[in-house]
């Protein structure tokens, strides 16, 4: 199931529960929504803590216990798949108003004395499939994993804790939009009209596809340099050298281009 | 001090005391237990310019050699028996042309908590003869002094073993440690400790260096070095392009010998750009808006350098004028055949008969 907003820049997916729901439904929205600069998976679940959270990986750690919390948003800064072993770390890159923690996930409920695994631990069944189906498609400074614990708590008290924490999540939520804007304008390096324009000189040029790659960098670099690449161009225009004859011809002019 | 937001630790380390001081130094940071660095490290398609934003330190042991010959396209200043550690990989500057970015898929900080081990190694090697050691290549040591201290331990294994010298690589503008280096060195001990300086014309660093110290903090903290008795290498190595590039290098060189005079300098060596061609790929995906990654550089046998004589022009142009206040046999140009006189682009084999993608570590940093 599925919800966009109306400016198409937010879709939420829900996924059902489990490893396999999870993963078939990230996969599935990635490929065929695509992925683009600028894209963030944030992932929202809820999960059931093994004991009183004490922060898994600080056995040893002259550092004192952080403090204890029956509920609330958690983010997740290390992902165990508890099923085949593997752990997963996304980046934690951005300042956000959530403690961290360890996420255990797996496909059946593992009792804290069984499995080892500290008190601390917040279990889910879903977190870690997601990261990894996630990773075909994202690097792991674009996924963000956050649980709600909610130890026992009614729907009432589930509703009071959203209240809550809703400042807190549209904080979020307007950073990483933000951040995506921010993205998605620094990505193009040339504009729909510049990249029409390429296109035109490529062909002008008999262009094979290696001199098409050597032509953009070319471009790419007058352009981030500050040079007025269409000037230099225009002018061969102008001078009855472009369009040329054929590709050796190109490729002469292309070099006399390049040199200093 | 820079402090750390999450600090990744092998499972290994957790609890080791000699760790404590270093993690004293970041009580905020967060402690992320790891089963080994290269699941951190090596994660794919890291984004190497979101996470210099917001750097993070993984802790780790590495395991086997720690100590590498070096490789003979690198410039090895005539010595003989060159080596080279790296206990760190990654810096906290932030250089657009580091061959660093296409070399390592993260960009965060490693530290290899291995120097028992590598002293170890150091010591047998010493049996056999004398010993140079760069050990600041895939990092900048003097930069990370504050936080690490690594330096200082160096200097202490330095003075216990006559064999050995050092050199140190960086862009630090930092002066406050050669004081305490040069504390627990002997005047002959020190002479044994070179500090390497890699220069570039202000308009350079402010453009392409970012969070290096100054031209000027550089060369104070070069003078600092030499006032208490450390020889001071000059690198203008990589050399790198701009639109008054001439005008640009003879500037830094006016400066350079307003600070110094020839006698003061060990020696220098000059280089233009370069890099591998698999490197630049990287380094252009990881930074495509960057007018020096993206400047088209000629391909030659999977080096990529300056085309059609630009580089050779560059580095004759510095030669000249460097000629003119050092003496020739004080000047390392690079050679990209190295020792072997082998013609660029042609890999060096290593031991196991593979060949190897030329390693421009410590050609330049």
């Amino acid at each position: 199931m599925q919800f966009q907003d109306r400016e198409g820049k937010l879709l939420l997916s829900l996924s059902g529960s489990g490893q396999i729901a999870a993963a078939s439904a990230v996969s599935s929205v990635l490929s065929s929504e695509g992925v683009s600069c600028g894209d963030f998976l944030l992932s929202f679940g809820s999960a059931r803590r093994l004991g009183s959270f004490r922060g898994e990986g600080m056995r040893g750690s002259f550092r004192s216990p952080e403090r204890k919390r029956e509920s609330g948003f958690f983010l997740l800064n290390k992902l165990v798949n508890l099923d085949s072993g593997r752990s997963f770390y996304p980046d934690m890159l951005y300042d956000l108003p959530f403690p961290e923690c360890t996420g255990f996930s797996g496909e059946r409920f593992y009792a804290g004395e069984e499995s080892g695994i500290s008190e601390d631990a917040l279990f889910d069944r879903e977190s870690a499939a997601i990261y990894e189906a996630g990773s075909y498609y994202l690097s792991p400074d674009r996924m963000l994993f956050l649980r709600l614990l909610q130890e026992d708590a009614g729907e009432e008290q589930r509703n009071a804790l959203f209240t809550e924490q809703e400042p807190a999540l549209s904080s979020l939520i307007g950073q990483l939009q933000g951040l995506s804007e921010e993205l998605r304008s620094r990505a193009a390096l040339f504009s729909e009209e510049e990249e029409a324009e390429i296109g035109k000189l490529s062909a002008a040029l008999h262009c094979s596809l290696s001199m098409d790659g050597r032509l953009r960098q070319l471009l790419l670099y007058q352009k981030l340099s500050g040079e007025d690449w269409r000037e230099y161009w225009n002018a061969l225009y102008r001078l009855g050298e472009l369009p040329c004859r054929d590709k050796k011809e190109g490729k002469r002019i292309l070099e006399r281009a390049l040199s200093f | 001090m820079r402090g750390f937001s999450h600090i990744y630790i092998e499972k290994e380390l957790i609890g080791d005391p000699e760790l404590d001081p270093l993690l004293r130094r970041f009580p905020d940071a967060k402690l992320v237990e790891i089963s080994h660095y290269k699941d951190v490290f090596n994660r794919r398609r890291q984004n190497r310019e979101m996470q210099q934003r917001s750097q993070k330190l993984i802790l780790a042991r590495k395991r086997g050699r720690l100590i590498y010959p070096g490789a003979p396209v690198c410039q090895s200043f005539g010595e003989e028996n060159f080596f080279y550690s790296s206990l760190v990989m990654n810096c906290i500057y932030d250089c657009e042309y580091c061959y660093l970015k296409g070399m390592y898929p993260s960009g965060n900080l490693l530290l290899f908590w291995n120097l028992p081990e590598l002293f170890s190694e150091l010591r047998e090697l010493l049996r056999k003869g004398t010993v140079y050691l760069c050990v600041s290549y895939d990092t900048d040591l003097l930069a990370l002094e504050g936080l690490f201290h690594l330096l200082l331990r160096f200097t202490d294994f330095l003075r216990e073993e006559p064999g050995l010298r050092i050199e140190v690589r960086t862009k630090s503008g930092n002066r406050n440690f050669f004081k305490d280096f040069a504390g627990r060195l002997s005047k002959e001990d020190r002479e044994r400790m070179i500090f390497a300086f890699t220069l570039s014309p202000e308009r350079i660093i402010r453009s392409f260096e970012k969070r290096t110290g100054s031209l000027r903090a550089r060369l104070e903290s070069a003078e600092e070095a030499h006032a208490l008795g450390f020889p001071i290498r000059l690198c203008f190595d990589p050399m790198i392009y701009c639109a008054d590039w001439e005008q640009a290098y003879l500037e830094l060189l006016h400066q350079v010998f307003r600070t110094f005079s020839p006698e003061e300098i060990r020696d220098v060596s000059v280089g233009s750009f370069r890099i591998s061609g698999a490197y630049l790929r990287e380094l252009r995906r990881a930074l495509p808006r960057s007018v020096i990654a993206q400047f088209p550089y000629e391909n030659d046998g999977g080096v990529c350098h300056y085309g059609r004589g630009l580089g050779e022009r560059m580095e004759d142009f510095l030669l000249k004028e460097l000629g003119k206040w050092i003496p020739e046999e004080r000047i390392f140009r690079w050679n990209p055949a190295g020792s072997s006189g082998k013609a660029p682009g042609i890999p060096n084999l290593k031991e196991n008969g593979k060949e190897a993608e030329i390693d421009f570590r410590g050609a330049f940093s």
